[in-house]
């Protein structure tokens, strides 16, 4: 803990220096190779928030006093649509994409081209015999892989 | 094979952000307004009136504790990240999707930014912002940003734009006029957009969003690439899948047409980029045959000292043997002379007990002496070796005896492959193997008690066959790599190492694998390298076929067919007149002609339309937005106390902005 606070004294230090003498000692202090550097330079920001001199104190007190609710994007999308809108209104929820209206082709799992057959017992799509082969060998693991990747993997059958 | 198409990863690092000065000009009155470009890939930050972002880095921060169950964090931002990959589980965004949602990490990354550029001023920073948001942002996440910007950071004013409209005005127009009429397609990270431009400003009820973009497009070619390379899981990071897409990856003009090209051996020879991972120089071939010829020298010259050892040794018994022998024969010739007295001495010094036993110790060691003189000329003959099948001399005899071995040995090796899948299966429930052995289990349960009065005899284990169902039903699926079997394996296989100069051609592709097997697979450079095919086209096609991913939302294609089919014909042609192309993901080549082709094909026939693509489709949104910032009139702005009045969730409108909607009056 010792050693943090020194480096932290040295950068504040710096960095009143820097607006007056010159920017080039900055990057030294933040350089890849230093490892300690720019870690216990961020540390020093949480802690003793010396560097950053432009956020409104009373803010920062009443934020630690807050008890903070996360909401993630689907509750951002129902909390925006609970309130009474004109009708016009546009929302975040509204703007989606419609879905595909063209069947969608099959390719092979395993190469990418066009694969106009499936194996049976993995259900896999394979474009040559070669590939069929190569599917035969594959484990389980691999299989349910690229049937997820395309969401095609049910747990339930 | 041509070795001039063989590449490596650059795994570039990002360069740490130096510390701007805060220049006197930037104080003052009339302070220019910071240029906030936020979007979810790469946050770039600089004053309007600077041509060009003083930051740029990666909208990221990573939270890293030093030691388990303490509270001690670093937290690091953007460009002081040196490895991404060192710390991707720590690593976290502002975004979901493409709105913010963790306001705390937003600030972090505003005291990253604010702090880089030099700001000094205390308690608050006394400029306006230009920020860019979401297309539609939810308000509950503009009031994020409002209450961060003005309450933690007390500016003056913050004015919101939709970035791809700032690209736009920045490569059509100007700052602060009526757009012109177009169609921006917006490429991000998270989420691609099409907007028609209409009457100067975006139109929000032609507004769709796909919901996907370069990450999913990244994170698909790292899986397939995980896939195809399970033993190189580690190496094929996700990192590695953003340079692979930067670097090769081009999107298809004809996707069908450019398939059936790869499908063709020599074009797949032509295009596919093959990339060398890193890896422990093994011995090249021309070494690893030396060290065999080695190590079958060492062998040879062990045996031939065994071989010494024991002739010497057979030698030295010979030769006491001998002495003996002749010993006890001058005994028996003095015992027919001397008298019984002294025979008694001289035999009790030989160590014998009498004349009969004499004898038959003379025999004996007449018998040992002859056999060992035939073992040594047996020896001097031919020193052989045992266990391995031996060779036989003539060609066509011996080609035969090879492939012989050849097949002993697959027939071994596969029928240790289906044993391996068979146990594979029997993990999974719903595999037939694993079903089997359940019908089987079931019936031998049923068998044991059947029907209720009638006891029928239980005769089980009578007969030997019985017994096999235990192998049928055993976890194991009948049957382990038994030891023998491994043995005989690795006599064919010293055989064929011995005799057949191809064997380790193939020694790398047979599954020998077993820990300790004499046929040691050896690592070659073609071995680490990624093949990158078909992979070039695949993942950015993500872009027209979400379905790859299982997404049912249609394409770009689509989506602006759909879009344009929105309005009447003549609007129509306006909007395909400019089909603007921007955002990160516009830098694959290949887009714009792909585009031109599918608006051929959903177009009337002979009707004009025109594919533009931004100067720079990832900076010319901070470009726009910064030239709008100079610009910019205080009315552009949200001030402190139109905030303080109107609400967390306002916003002013500009040309470049979400629309506004109002709530419905009470």
């Amino acid at each position: 803990m010792a050693k943090k606070k020194k480096v932290c004294i040295s950068n504040s230090k710096k960095n009143d220096a820097g607006s007056v003498t010159t920017v080039r000692t900055e990057p030294q202090v933040s350089s890849p190779i230093s490892v300690d550097g720019p870690l216990d330079e961020v540390v020093c920001n949480e802690e003793t928030k010396v560097d950053i001199p432009f956020k409104n104190k009373s803010y920062e007190a009443k934020k630690s006093n807050k008890r903070k609710i996360w909401k993630g994007l689907k509750q951002l999308i129902t909390q925006e649509r609970s309130q009474e809108w004109v009708t016009e209104a546009v929302f975040y929820s509204s703007i989606d994409a419609p879905p595909s209206f063209k069947p969608a082709k099959k390719y092979s799992d395993l190469s990418g081209l066009l694969g106009n057959y499936t194996d049976p017992h993995t259900h896999l799509r394979f474009a040559q015999a070669d590939e069929y082969r190569t599917i035969q060998t594959l484990p389980s693991d691999i299989v349910s892989g690229y049937l997820t990747l395309r969401k095609a993997s049910n747990p339930v059958g | 094979m041509e070795e001039d198409k063989v590449f490596t990863f650059r795994d570039v690092k990002p360069t740490p952000d130096i510390y701007h000065t805060y220049d006197s000009s930037l104080k003052g009155n009339n302070a220019p307004p910071i240029v906030l470009d936020h979007g979810s890939y790469q946050c770039r930050v600089g004053w309007a009136v600077d041509p060009n972002p003083r930051l740029t880095f990666r909208n990221l921060m990573a939270k890293l504790r030093k030691e388990k169950g303490k509270s001690d964090v670093e937290i690091l931002v953007g460009n002081d990240i040196a490895n991404f990959e060192a710390v991707r589980f720590q690593l976290k965004s502002p975004f979901d999707r493409d709105v913010i949602t963790q306001i705390d990490t937003v600030e972090t990354v505003f005291d990253y930014a604010f702090s880089h550029l030099g700001i000094d001023t205390e308690g608050s920073i006394n400029h306006p912002v230009v920020l860019t948001e979401a297309v539609c942002n939810p308000s509950p996440a503009r009031q994020f940003m409002n209450e961060l910007l003005f309450e933690c950071y007390q500016v003056p004013a913050v004015s919101v734009g939709i970035d791809a409209l700032f690209s736009l005005q920045h490569n059509f127009s100007k700052p602060c006029v009526e757009l012109p009429t177009s169609l921006v397609v917006r490429l991000g990270y998270q989420t691609t957009h099409i907007l028609p431009v209409i009457g100067g400003k975006c139109d929000p009820q032609g507004i769709r969003r796909i919901n996907l973009g370069g990450l999913q497009m990244i994170s698909y070619l790292h899986r397939l690439l995980q896939l195809k390379y399970p033993s190189h899981l580690s190496s094929a990071t996700f990192s590695r899948a953003e340079e692979l897409i930067h670097d090769y990856g081009y999107i298809a003009e004809d996707y069908l047409k450019e398939l059936s090209k790869w499908a063709d051996g020599d074009f797949y020879e032509e295009n596919v980029r093959k990339i060398q991972l890193p890896f422990i120089p093994a011995p090249t071939a021309a070494e690893t045959s030396l060290n065999l010829e080695q190590q079958q020298q060492r062998r040879k010259e062990n045996v031939k000292r065994l071989v010494e050892i024991n002739a010497k040794k057979r030698e030295e018994r010979l030769a006491s043997d001998e002495e003996r022998l002749e010993t006890l024969q001058i005994i028996q010739h003095q015992l027919a002379e001397v008298d019984d007295g002294l025979a008694v001495k001289l035999l009790r010094q030989a160590e014998i007990t009498d004349e009969h036993h004499l004898e038959q110790e003379i025999q004996n060691i007449q018998d040992r002496v002859s056999r060992t003189r035939q073992k040594m000329a047996a020896a001097a003959v031919n020193p052989n070796e045992e266990g391995e099948p031996k060779k036989p001399t003539e060609t066509a005899e011996f080609q035969e005896w090879l492939e012989g071995i050849r097949k002993q040995r697959t027939e071994i090796l596969s029928r240790r492959r289906e044993r391996q899948q068979r146990r594979q299966e029997l993990t999974k429930r719903k595999s037939a193997a694993a079903q089997e052995r359940m019908r089987i289990l079931s019936m031998l349960a049923k068998s044991g008690s059947s029907g209720p009065g009638k006891k029928k005899e239980d005769t089980f284990g009578m007969k030997d066959e019985d017994w096999d169902i235990y192998k049928a039903v055993s976890k194991d699926g009948g049957g382990s790599d038994s030891e023998a079997e491994q043995e005989k394996l690795n006599d064919l296989e010293s055989a064929l190492k011995r005799y057949d100069p191809n064997f380790k051609n193939y020694s790398g592709a047979s599954s020998s694998t077993g820990e300790g097997s004499s046929g040691g697979f050896i690592p070659t450079a073609e071995y680490y390298q990624l093949h990158i095919g078909t992979e070039r086209i695949r993942a950015p096609e993500l872009f027209f076929q979400p379905s790859f991913i299982g997404s049912h939302q249609a394409g770009i294609s689509e989506t602006i067919d759909y879009v344009v089919k929105l309005y009447d014909p003549a609007t129509q042609l306006q909007l395909v007149s400019n089909v603007f192309v921007t955002g990160g993901c516009a830098n694959i080549p290949g887009l714009v002609p792909r585009l031109q082709k599918d608006l051929l094909s959903m177009r009337p026939f002979e009707s004009p339309f025109n594919v533009n693509i931004a100067a720079d489709p990832a900076g010319d949104s901070w470009k726009g937005a910064r030239e709008f910032g100079k610009v910019a009139p205080p009315s552009a702005y949200l001030s402190r106390s139109e905030y303080q009045e109107c609400g967390p969730y306002y916003f002013t409108e500009h040309h470049a902005s979400n629309k506004r909607f109002a709530l419905m009056k009470q």
